[in-house]
């Protein structure tokens, strides 16, 4: 029996849920609903569009309070906690430095930004600046040039709602994905095994590439980022170096270099906020226990191939051909 | 312009106008309403022009907003509470749904909201003002009769029930609450741009109006799922054709409503058509439907729906003699025929190409944006769903009001009767005639 598939547009990507079981007309409804649910977060936390709840907020917020609705304080409070727990590399306030750095729409070109600039950026990132009044319900920027963007946690965010919806349906056995870089699972697949998640080496375009790993998921969620993808490559020094759209919140630079991050937890935000801090610190370990289970895992492409530069790769982990020697954690 | 040829359609719009049955109004709200006859069309016309002109007017409302609740947390009603939270004026305080699962997001999308099971429970809370009825439109009545008798404001779904002497009762208990406030859920008549439209037309912008032609198109299963076997045959009370009014009733309705708006008339007759073409699975409502709502004055529109297809999606067109006008997504736009006269402003205003023809801009509110240093051509960044005008022109009346609604009782009646009339059409393939005095209360 064919599982249902539902496909759709949302956040600027492809989301795709899969759902197999015998009762194809509830399955599709309890799918639909919870793409309607994707497009109503979407709708309140598009950056890009100016009647958006989130547009309004950045548009109003340096001047006055501005009241939010249930779901922006949720998510803003999940961001303020994030922020915390990965020691400010996940911030949401980095959008001036995606502009300044070129890296603010799909169609600009990238720049490296000048030293001046990058100072001047300094003043205008910050969570910490961003006064969350769970009391009265409103959200304060204490600085001038504060703006939100939700584009790091947003999608993550959305899955888990979607979720929800589809474990309230009695939904036993689901696979979503946003972009195949987030991804979350209910249950095992059809054959009782949990869901494989392969993740592909974005650095190898051979037609014979195969998976880096499949990565294992009963009722959890992955988030992968890289470099690769909307990036672009400054040629201007003694060599050439590609900056990705994940940016250090400490020093408002660009992430370089051939980086790939994972984490996997029960929550795609928190892993979308995790693998996006990992991508700007690659050093630094994932404490297991500060929101649910967290594994995460950083990777440096060098020249005798993938290494791990923060995190390990669990033994349960699968790759088609020969893992390289990644260091290993205990299997728990 | 030729006055004399639009005669006969201005003053069927203008009777119209000054027919609405007014409300019993105190001595207090009488002194308030005097000032509100232009105010009601400028607070429903876009809150794009700041809020600040309103608030030199008398108005009890001394910044505490009112606390309201929405029974039926379904997607309409999901839609009603967002909108309920992103207006000053009112406090989600309650949100009631007698399916646990729907408290459960209830919880999870407006945690400052009371949850609350039984909608009595709700009426028998002083504090709570209003209600929004979003439940399944055969559930609206006892709940609006309940909540009328309560002493509560109401707003209530459109259609307002799935029989005649259901909406009837509804619309006649609005009609005998004389110092309540009776809102109908006909959404496009508090809608800024369909609001502009219609003043535009009323000009005589498009000339003599020929015909009118609406689609709703969106490829979805309209069902809703659950895990209990028996709250799913209850959520999916829309796909039994003994409980729901089909496409044409549950969603044209507010698209023929645009249309007998705009062409100031009430349908005479509606003939309809149908069939279950795709979604296969066990529902008696057509998943695809056609129509053709005739009115008095000749004119004729043009309707279809379909849970098959989300091309095109959804639109109204307006057609004149002189131009034809395009409504969709909150935007609209004229196509002007060769030999209509000039307007004289639209050689200013921006056009757009639509394959091979160009549409001239229709802006809400044009004028006045620019006067206050706005480009009107750009994005609104106030710009707000129809439901959220619908409730907002809501909140409005209950701070300067009560006055008579834009989509008061007499409209969600008459509403529901074309909408039940239509639906009866299409499922019985056949021209169902709507005599005159079944819109009489």
């Amino acid at each position: 029996m064919q599982p249902v598939r539902l496909a759709f547009r949302a956040m600027a990507t492809r989301f795709e849920f899969v759902l197999p079981g015998p009762d194809a007309p509830s399955l599709r409804a309890a799918g639909e609903e919870a793409m309607r649910e994707v497009k109503r977060i979407e709708d309140r936390f598009n950056f890009y569009s100016p009647a958006s709840e989130l547009s309004r907020l950045n548009r109003d917020a340096a001047s006055a309070p501005v009241r939010c609705s249930g779901m922006m304080m949720r998510l803003l409070a999940a961001c303020r906690d994030l922020h915390r727990q990965t020691g400010g590399h996940f911030d949401p306030t980095v959008a001036p430095a995606l502009a300044a750095w070129g890296l603010r729409h799909q169609q600009d070109a990238g720049r490296v930004p000048s030293p001046e600039a990058l100072e001047a950026l300094t003043d205008r990132i910050g969570m910490e600046h961003v006064d969350i009044d769970e009391q009265q319900r409103s959200v304060r920027f204490t600085r001038e040039g504060i703006q939100l963007d939700l584009g790091g946690v947003a999608k993550g965010w959305a899955l888990d709602e979607a979720r929800l919806i589809l474990e309230e349906s009695g939904i036993e056995c689901a696979l979503l994905h946003g972009g195949t870089s987030a991804a979350v699972t209910i249950g095992t697949d059809p054959d009782g095994t949990p869901w494989k998640i392969g993740i592909e080496d974005p650095y190898d375009a051979s037609e014979t590439a195969s998976w880096l790993f499949a990565v294992p998921l009963e009722s959890g969620a992955l988030s992968v980022s890289g470099v690769r993808g909307k990036s672009f490559v400054d040629a201007s020094g003694e060599t050439q170096t590609e900056y990705g759209h994940v940016i250090n919140p400490r020093t408002g630079h660009a992430v370089s270099g051939p980086r790939l991050a994972l984490a996997v937890s029960d929550s795609a935000a928190v892993c979308d906020a995790w693998s996006t801090a990992l991508l700007a610190a690659p050093d630094k370990p994932v404490a297991d226990g500060v929101a649910g289970p967290i594994m995460g895992t950083a990777f440096l492409k060098t020249d005798s191939g993938w290494t791990v530069t923060a995190g390990s790769v669990h033994p349960s982990w699968t790759s088609p051909g020969a893992l390289p020697s990644f260091p290993t954690s205990s299997d728990d | 312009m030729d006055v004399t040829r639009r005669t006969p359609f201005l003053s069927d719009i203008i009777r119209r106008l000054t027919t609405v049955a007014p409300k019993h109004l105190s001595r207090r709200n009488f002194l308030k309403t005097g000032s509100l006859g232009t105010l009601a069309g400028v607070l429903a016309s876009g809150e794009r022009i700041p809020s600040a002109m309103a608030s030199a007017l008398e108005t009890d409302f001394n910044g505490n907003p009112f606390p309201c609740a929405v029974i039926g947390f379904g997607e309409w009603g999901r839609e009603i509470a967002a909108a309920v939270e992103d207006i000053e004026e009112l406090q989600l305080a309650a949100i009631c749904d007698n399916f646990p699962l729907m408290l459960r997001r209830a919880q999870r999308a407006h945690p400052q909201a009371a949850r609350i099971a039984d909608y009595r429970e709700v009426l028998d809370n002083p504090d709570i003002v209003a209600v929004f009825v979003a439940t399944a439109t055969h559930e609206h009545k006892d709940i609006v009769l309940d909540a009328l008798q309560a002493g509560k404001h109401v707003y209530c779904e459109a259609p307002l029930a799935n029989t005649i002497e259901d909406a009837r009762a509804i619309a006649q208990a609005g009609l005998a609450a004389q110092d309540q406030i009776f809102q109908a859920g006909v959404l496009y008549r508090t809608e800024p741009q369909y609001r502009s439209v219609f003043g535009f037309v009323r000009s005589g912008a498009i000339g003599r109006p020929a015909m009118t032609r609406s689609q709703w198109h969106q490829k979805t299963s309209w069902r809703r799922s659950s895990s209990s076997g028996e709250r799913a045959q209850a959520l999916n009370w829309r796909l039994d054709q003994d409980l729901s009014l089909g496409l044409i009733g549950e969603v044209g309705i507010q698209q023929i409503d645009v249309s007998s708006w705009i062409l100031g008339q009430k349908p005479k007759a509606v003939s309809g058509f149908g069939g279950i073409m795709h979604w296969n699975d066990g529902r008696t409502v057509k998943d695809t439907i056609q129509a053709m709502i005739e009115y008095p004055g000749g004119e004729n529109m043009m309707y279809d729906a379909t849970l098959v297809s989300g091309f095109d999606a959804a639109y109204d067109l307006l057609f004149g003699d002189d131009a034809t006008i395009i409504l969709r997504d909150g935007k609209a736009w004229m196509f002007k025929e060769v030999d209509a006269p000039m307007l004289g402003w639209e050689v200013y205003a921006r056009k757009d190409r639509f394959y091979k023809e160009t549409g001239i801009a229709l802006l809400a509110n044009a004028t006045k944006l620019e006067a206050l240093g706005q480009d009107p051509a750009a994005d609104d960044p106030n710009a707000k769903p129809p439901i959220w005008h619908a409730l907002k022109a809501f909140a409005d009346n209950l701070i300067y009001g009560p006055f008579p609604a834009v989509a008061g009782p007499e409209l969600g009646y008459e509403s529901t009767v074309v909408a039940i009339k239509a639906n009866e059409a299409v499922q019985g393939g056949k021209r169902v005639e709507i005599p005159d005095d079944l819109y009489q209360l």
